[in-house]
């Protein structure tokens, strides 16, 4: 059933505003990666590669992670993503119809925080492929490294999973679409500062997650790992509790 | 037009736009602080005023102050957008275009407030750290208005995607894509003049070098730019406004 309220979520999605935004914010850093490339890699950012003993991809990666902000950015961007995927049901007041029909609560809610998953794993992989086509055009002298790309696809959508649950539940809770968005950003800028004040603190935060998902050493990876699974875990349980026992009217 | 300008005043009374407006700089202010502080254990010698400015300015005029741009113009076109609020606004004896000067007035008042709140917040927290009282006000207070000047097109360009788009995640999507390469555009002396995101940074970071001639034109040109720009995304706007079916 599940699988089948999924299907649903994707055909209302289908000529929404969603596609826009997944496509519109990958596109925007791979220009703004071409350009850092254009204006630096030759200069000083080849050499950078050579000097560190690592290929220009992972500088590419690096850059667009920490530089350009990327990883800080992201779990904003599920939030937009979340809030988009809510507002149709509070636009067309359609929580009614849709808990007349013969499908549980959990199910709905299970399978919108899928659909949330779906498309800022598409965002994530757009990003990726951006960059791919970044160091193509300026002619990166390595092969394309797709083990690491495909890692850091993979960390990133495990460091997702806690903020996607936490913005599942805020975005089904509130019906004016801004206050999610607003917590999310408020979130994004907060964690970036307990992130440099007080690191220690920060991995109980899983809007720092996305932070960790470029550093693939031993630490990061568990840190993602076991910070995005626990966290989706206990959030997606208590969000489901709320969605219970809301009355929707 | 005061008339409108009261009534959006009115609207925005219990909406969450002020404390945004006034807490984000907030943040920056302390970030500003942390800065200070760090430097002072490393020993070196440093400016006092100038170095709380600037640890307060990046991460503000990089990220917060064009986000905070985004999400005011984002609820306070909001409102009219639930609920068939325009219909209800277009209804009432007042001039389309009164409206909407009136929303966008609104909204740089906002912004202004926002600003000020930042140069306000670097004095109290200078003069609490212990600042003299030589403060440098062409820094603190002059460079936010620049600001302000420099952040005319994004305030255009986020107030046209607000009016015209109902579904709020386009002008946030959108002007946070534009707001990312910000902190990799101002570091080329050649092509930031070319992206308006980046002004605010470029108008609110204190010279800390001596500008050639060639940059100080540029400077200008920038405003000059940014009105410009102004100019033209209001009009197109404000034209569109005025002929549009709302129903």
């Amino acid at each position: 059933m599940i699988l089948t309220l999924f299907k649903t979520e994707l055909i209302k999605q289908k000529k929404g505003f969603i596609w826009l935004i997944v496509t519109i914010i990958p596109l925007g850093t791979m220009v703004a990666m071409f350009l850092d490339m254009y204006l630096r890699y030759h200069t000083y950012l080849y050499g950078l590669a050579q000097n560190n003993k690592v290929t220009s991809w992972v500088i590419l990666l690096k850059e667009n992670h920490n530089i350009l902000g990327w990883g800080m950015f992201l779990p904003f961007f599920v939030s937009i993503i979340a809030t988009i995927i809510y507002y149709t049901e509070f636009e067309n007041n359609s929580w009614k119809k849709h808990l007349s029909l013969p499908v549980s609560k959990v199910e709905i809610y299970i399978s919108k925080f899928f659909v949330i998953l779906f498309f800022s794993l598409i965002m994530i992989i757009l990003n990726s492929l951006g960059l791919l086509i970044v160091g193509k055009i300026i002619g990166f002298p390595e092969a394309f490294d797709y083990k690491l790309y495909a890692n850091y696809i993979l960390f990133q959508f495990i460091a997702i999973l806690g903020v996607s649950a936490i913005h599942n539940f805020l975005s089904s809770y509130y019906e004016s679409a801004i206050t999610p968005v607003i917590i999310g950003f408020i979130s994004m800028i907060f964690s970036k500062i307990v992130l440099l004040a007080r690191p220690g603190i920060a991995k109980f935060i899983p809007y720092t997650y996305t932070h960790y998902a470029n550093n693939l050493n031993g630490e990061s990876k568990a840190l993602v790992v076991y910070g995005g699974i626990i966290s989706m875990a206990i959030l997606l349980f208590l969000g489901i509790l709320s969605f219970k026992k809301r009355d929707i009217l | 037009m005061l008339k409108a300008l009261k009534i959006e005043l009115l609207k925005i009374k219990g909406s969450k736009v002020l404390f945004i407006a006034t807490l984000f700089p907030i943040f920056s202010v302390l970030q500003g602080v942390m800065f200070l502080q760090y430097v002072k254990r490393s020993g070196e010698s440093f400016e006092f005023w100038r170095m709380l400015f600037s640890g307060s300015t990046f991460f503000y005029a990089t990220l917060l102050f064009p986000m905070i741009i985004i999400l005011v113009f984002a609820i306070i076109t909001r409102l009219e957008h639930i609920n068939n609020g325009w219909n209800q606004v277009l209804t009432f004896p007042i001039k389309r275009k009164n409206v909407y000067l009136s929303k966008l007035l609104l909204g740089c008042i906002i912004i202004f407030l926002n600003l000020a709140v930042f140069s306000i917040g670097i004095i109290i927290a200078g003069l609490i750290l212990g600042g003299d009282v030589n403060i440098p006000y062409n820094i603190i207070l002059g460079k936010p208005i620049l600001a302000f000047l420099s952040s005319l097109p994004i305030i255009s360009f986020q107030f046209f995607l607000s009016i015209k788009f109902k579904h709020i995640g386009v002008p946030l999507g959108i002007g946070s894509a534009l707001t990312l390469p910000v902190i990799l555009v101002i570091n080329s002396t050649k092509y930031w003049i070319v992206y308006p995101f980046a002004y605010p940074m470029i108008a609110i970071t204190p010279n800390l070098v001596t500008l050639s001639e060639k940059q100080i034109l540029k400077h200008y040109l920038m405003y000059g730019i940014s009105g410009l720009i102004f100019i033209i995304v209001i009009g197109i706007g404000l034209l569109k406004f005025k002929n549009k079916d709302i129903i």
